[in-house]
C-alpha cells in the first residue's frame, strides 16, 4: 500500500524497545517528531520513552490511515466517510486504559486530530457518570469538605430546571 | 498502572463535556471547580463547536428581554441566560461568545451562553461623552482572546492595544489577519459603502482591504486578507 514510494523512512523506538519504520510523510503529523526531524535529530531511531509499543502501533495505524490521499473528488467523499467510520471504530477500544494511553500519546506526540478524537471519546464516556465515578476514573482526590461540596452543589441547582 | 491522566489533559476532556455534566463536575475537586469557573475556560468552552453557527441577538422593549440563537439552518432556539437583557445593548457575537454594553458604554459584558456565564468589566480609557462611542467585538480565532474595539473621539481602544482611526464610522470587528492585526468593517456616514479595513501596526493607520459591492466584496490591493475576512465573517 504505502511501501512503493521513495519517501524517507523514519525509525521510531517505543519505551519497551520495539522499533517501527514509518514513512516520513506519515510521521510528520506528529508535531513533536516533525520538530525533531527539522532539528536534524532523526538520523538514528527516535526514542519515544513515554509510548509503549502497543500504543505506538495504534498511533501509527491512525496516522497511516489519515495520511491516505484520495485521487479525485469522487474518491474524496468516499474517503471522508471512510475516515469517519475509521475514527469511530478506532476509539472503540476494549480497555479504557488504552484510550487513556492514546490521549497521553497524542498529547506527547502533539497530533492534534488524534488528541481531539480521543479526548472527545473520553468526554463521551464520562458525561453521564456520577461525580464519584469521575473521581475514581481520573484518580482524583476529593479535597472538598462536605459543607463546601454541598455549597457548590447548591450553586449548580439553577442549571437543572 | 498508568491510568493517570495529567491535569492539562483533563482540561482538554472537560472542554468537550456537555454543559450539564460540566456544572455537575464542579464538585469533583477544587482544581476542577476552579478550572470550570476560570475565565480562560469561560472563553474557550463552546467556542470550537459554535464556529459553524450563526448567532443572532434580539431583545424586546419593556420589562422582558429575550435572546435568540440562530444556526446555519435558520432554526431558532431561545438562548438560556441569566442576563437581564433589557438593560443591555448588543454589540456583537463571535464564536458563540456575545458582547453587550451597559450604562452608556460604561461597562461591557461578555456572555458565553453555552455555559450560562458572563463577565463584565469597565471600558478602558472611557471619555466623559462616551455614550457616543462605538464598540466592536470579536474573538480571536487562534488564541480565543475576546477583543473589544471602541472608537472614541478618533481613537480605537481595544482590550489589548490602543489604536487610532478617524471617527464618525460604524465599526465591526471581523477578525484578525495572520499578524494578529484586527480587520474591521467600517461604514462612513456620507458614503453609502461598507469597507473592510485592516489596522497596520507600522503606520498606525487603517488601510482599505475591500469595498462591498453588489456581488460581495471587491478587493483592493491587499488581496491576501480577503480570504481571512470571509472566513471570519461567518463566525460573527
Amino acid at each position: 500500500m504505502s511501501s512503493s514510494s521513495s519517501s524517507k523512512m523514519i525509525e521510531l523506538r517505543s519505551s519497551d524497545g520495539e522499533t517501527f519504520h514509518v514513512e516520513e510523510t506519515v510521521v510528520l503529523q506528529s508535531e513533536t517528531i516533525k520538530q525533531m526531524i527539522d532539528d536534524d535529530c532523526a538520523n538514528a531511531a527516535i526514542p519515544l520513552p513515554n509510548v509503549t509499543s502497543m500504543t505506538l502501533a495504534k498511533v501509527i495505524e491512525y496516522i497511516k490511515k489519515h495520511a491516505e490521499k484520495p485521487k479525485d473528488d469522487d474518491d474524496k467523499k468516499v474517503a471522508e466517510e471512510d475516515l469517519k467510520k475509521f475514527d469511530a471504530e478506532f476509539v472503540k477500544v476494549d480497555q479504557e486504559s488504552m484510550l487513556f494511553d492514546l490521549v497521553r500519546a497524542a498529547n506527547y506526540l502533539n497530533i492534534k486530530s488524534l488528541l481531539d478524537l480521543t479526548c472527545q471519546a473520553v468526554a463521551d464516556s464520562i458525561k453521564d457518570l456520577s461525580v464519584e465515578e469521575v473521581r475514581k476514573k481520573f484518580n482524583i482526590q476529593n479535597d472538598f469538605t462536605p459543607e463546601e461540596e454541598a455549597k457548590v452543589r447548591k450553586e449548580n441547582a439553577w442549571a437543572f430546571d | 498502572m498508568s491510568d493517570y491522566i495529567p491535569f492539562e489533559m483533563q482540561i482538554e476532556i472537560m472542554n468537550r463535556l456537555p454543559v450539564k455534566s460540566l456544572l455537575q463536575f464542579r464538585t469533583v475537586s477544587k482544581s476542577w471547580k476552579s478550572c470550570i469557573d476560570s475565565s480562560a475556560f469561560f472563553f474557550k468552552y463552546g467556542v470550537r463547536k459554535s464556529l459553524n453557527d450563526v448567532f443572532y441577538l434580539t431583545y424586546n422593549h419593556g420589562f422582558q428581554g429575550s435572546m435568540i440563537c440562530v444556526d446555519d439552518n435558520l432554526i431558532h432556539t431561545p438562548a438560556l441566560t441569566n442576563l437581564h437583557i433589557v438593560n443591555l445593548k448588543p454589540i456583537g457575537t463571535s464564536h458563540g461568545v456575545w458582547c453587550f454594553s451597559y450604562g452608556n458604554n460604561m461597562m461591557v459584558s461578555i456572555a458565553n451562553p453555552s455555559i450560562k456565564k458572563e463577565v463584565g468589566f469597565f471600558v478602558p480609557n472611557r471619555q466623559p461623552d462616551s455614550c457616543k462611542m462605538l464598540l466592536g467585538f470579536g474573538v480571536h480565532p487562534d488564541n480565543l482572546d475576546p477583543t473589544i474595539l471602541s472608537i472614541d473621539g478618533g481613537s480605537i481602544t481595544s482590550a489589548l492595544t490602543i489604536m487610532t482611526m478617524p471617527s464618525n464610522h460604524f465599526l465591526k470587528l471581523l477578525g484578525f489577519n495572520n499578524h494578529d492585526l484586527p480587520i474591521v468593517e467600517v461604514s462612513t456616514g456620507h458614503i453609502m459603502a461598507h469597507t473592510v479595513q485592516v489596522y497596520m501596526g507600522n503606520s498606525q493607520l487603517f488601510e482599505n482591504v475591500a469595498i462591498q459591492g453588489n456581488d460581495g466584496f471587491w478587493s483592493g490591493g491587499l488581496m491576501s486578507y480577503l480570504d481571512l475576512v470571509k472566513v471570519f465573517r461567518h463566525g460573527l
